[in-house]
């Protein structure tokens, strides 16, 4: 049962990355549109500038939850290799909790947000796009990061698979490869 | 208690919780609700994070960094990686330390179409660490080439690094990635030459086996075309200001999409894979700049940018020896986090410092980048050696050992940068 729920979560947030990177390579289709209507037909497509952050927005938020089920975070190690581990379990605990209250707080407040926009009626200059959608897609993507991070305390909890509670052997808990650009 | 104060029981509190292995944008962001709340008032507080966790995102000026991230990973799954390293060989194979030599060339052409340094270090480790082991280069040294090598990665552009000081400090971006090329050029040639000198003090690092590729000249740059031709379309493109940065990267990656297809060295296993790693590796990246944004409002409540710009500004001590303690800094943290997460944390408090001390905003940025790339192979945290380590399987201690040398010739190269300011300004001062 556990195991069906936390797997249907992964899933979830797999969907939620595949939508990321669509909306990675609409950013993509946009600019080079824009680029060859502007030198070869001297008409840029208008509003480039406009939605490029606004897709920048939904590859982020979109992208997160899968990340942090792969573990792409980057932490500290410096005391947490040398202790043992069951302090690393606690630390493990601990830390993901603290993730849990930041992300709900984030979550709550990238609503709220959204809200603020809606009631202003902000929308972008050129095609009026309302940007409180845009603010409550951030808010999804905030919300299925706080979940996968939950999801993730209860596979090391339950124990549900090995690699989450991988040693000191893996520096980072395997956690690093997704770093540094 | 004073705005002062608080900013310093928030980095107490920040070192607190990374010991407990928070991740460092989680720490951040914590710390700086709490910190807001406590100086502003806890409403405003939480409202502001709602803005710039949205605001933080919602940049036009860092959506060339998912773009630059793509061209590379869509490069190296067309194999131009292990391209560039075939065709360096055909030049280098009779030089003693060649395939070395050779290895740290290849991720100077690979940076050049790259924005990610994990990306370079990566494709090296796969492509030039089995065929130096298999003429007998030393396991440590093979490995230590890749990893030195992905470091240019961030250094010359695209880079998705220089793109972040350059939204950090609102400085031009394109200058910041011009600015990096020359001294890119200079330390990928200052790290071949240290490569040789290795291999000559120590023979029984390298090899007495290499054998005569199987391709002439000719072929080998046949192999390599695309790698000038979209690093010239691309940059060429930002240093006449036809692109703006972020239609270079958007160039760039569907350039790099074009050859893949047209070649047809890129799979549809390969894009999907490039792409979903792009998504990952960007999605990373915003959580820290989205954390930095929160932070950063913490920052200037605090006032603590001021205080120390202040502090150091009355201390009367000579420049040289503020940006040495500033090397000093980053290289401690760097045995803390990686890179990125330095450069969100200490520039807005380090660049006011240094503009007050009257040096170039654009010189600083690429110094701050060569500074931490030091620290992405130094022990104990040494991002790059850690992720090349894992993909060879070659004993971590190994490769740190043999990444000393490359430790001293970045330091030689920050060094020139530092008296020769002119290495950097030059080419952006020169763009149209």
């Amino acid at each position: 049962m556990l195991r069906r729920v936390v797997g249907s979560i992964r899933f979830l947030n797999r969907v939620g990355h595949y939508f990321a990177g669509a909306a990675l390579l609409a950013m993509l289709a946009l600019t080079v549109v824009d680029i060859v209507g502007r030198s070869l037909f001297n008409s840029p497509l208008s509003g480039t500038v406009e939605v490029t952050p606004l897709l920048l927005v939904v590859v982020v938020y979109l992208g997160f939850a899968h990340a942090e089920h792969q573990g792409d975070h980057v932490s500290v190690d410096l005391v947490y290799t040398r202790v043992g581990p069951r302090a690393q379990r606690v630390a493990d605990l601990v830390a993901r909790s603290v993730s849990l209250v930041v992300l709900g707080v984030v979550t709550w407040q990238l609503w709220r947000y959204a809200g603020v926009q809606e009631a202003g009626g902000y929308t972008t200059a050129v095609l009026e796009w309302e940007i409180h959608w845009f603010v409550r897609i951030a808010a999804l993507g905030a919300a299925l990061l706080w979940l996968a991070t939950l999801v993730e305390i209860v596979a090391v909890v339950a124990r549900l698979d090995r690699q989450v509670s991988a040693g000191p052997l893996t520096p980072g808990g395997g956690l690093r490869e997704g770093s540094a650009p | 208690m004073s705005p002062e104060l608080v900013g310093l029981l928030g980095f107490v509190g920040l070192l607190t919780l990374l010991t407990l292995r928070v991740p460092v944008a989680i720490a951040m962001i914590a710390v700086a609700i709490v910190g807001n709340a406590r100086i502003v008032d806890v409403d405003a507080a939480l409202a502001r994070t709602g803005a710039d966790a949205f605001q933080g995102a919602a940049s036009f000026n860092l959506s060339v960094i998912p773009l630059f991230v793509l061209m590379g990973l869509l490069l190296a799954a067309a194999g131009l990686g292990a391209d560039a390293y075939r065709a360096l060989d055909v030049f280098l194979w009779r030089l003693r330390g060649g395939l070395a030599v050779a290895t740290l060339g290849a991720s100077a052409l690979f940076a050049s179409v790259s924005g990610s340094a994990v990306a370079s270090a990566t494709t090296m480790s796969v492509v030039a660490v089995p065929e130096m082991r298999k003429f007998g280069y030393d396991s440590g040294l093979s490995a230590a080439c890749a990893a030195v090598g992905g470091t240019l990665g961030a250094l010359i552009p695209p880079s998705a690094v220089l793109v972040l000081y350059g939204v950090l400090t609102e400085e031009p971006i394109g200058d910041i990635l011009l600015a990096g090329i020359v001294p890119g050029v200079m330390t990928a040639g200052l790290l071949m030459i240290t490569a040789y000198l290795v291999v000559l003090r120590r023979p029984e690092l390298g090899a007495d086996t290499s054998t005569k590729p199987d391709l002439g000249h000719l072929a080998a740059l046949r192999l390599v075309w695309p790698v000038p031709v979209i690093f010239a379309i691309s940059m060429g493109g930002i240093f006449y200001g036809v692109f703006t940065p972020t239609e270079a990267g958007g160039a760039g990656a569907a350039l790099a999409l074009i050859y893949g297809v047209v070649t047809r060295r890129l799979t549809w296993a390969g894009f999907v894979g490039a792409l979903s790693r792009s998504v990952r590796t960007s999605a990373f990246i915003f959580l820290l700049v989205i954390a930095g944004k929160i932070f950063g409002f913490f920052l200037s409540v605090s006032r603590i940018p001021f205080t120390v710009t202040d502090f150091v500004g009355g201390l009367d001590a000579p420049r040289w020896l503020v940006i040495a303690a500033i090397f000093v800094v980053y290289f401690v943290l760097g045995a803390l986090m990686d890179e990125i997460a330095i450069l969100i944390i200490m520039t807005p408090i380090v660049y006011p410092v240094v503009i007050d001390l009257g040096y170039d905003g654009v010189w600083f940025g690429v110094l701050t980048i060569m500074m931490l790339l030091t620290g992405l192979i130094t022990p104990p945290v040494g991002l790059i050696t850690f992720v090349v380590s894992g993909v060879t399987n070659i004993e971590l201690g190994k490769v740190f050992r043999a990444t000393f040398p490359f430790t001293a010739a970045l330091s030689l190269a920050i060094g020139l940068v530092i008296a020769f300011p002119g290495i950097v300004v030059w080419l952006p001062n020169a763009a149209g």
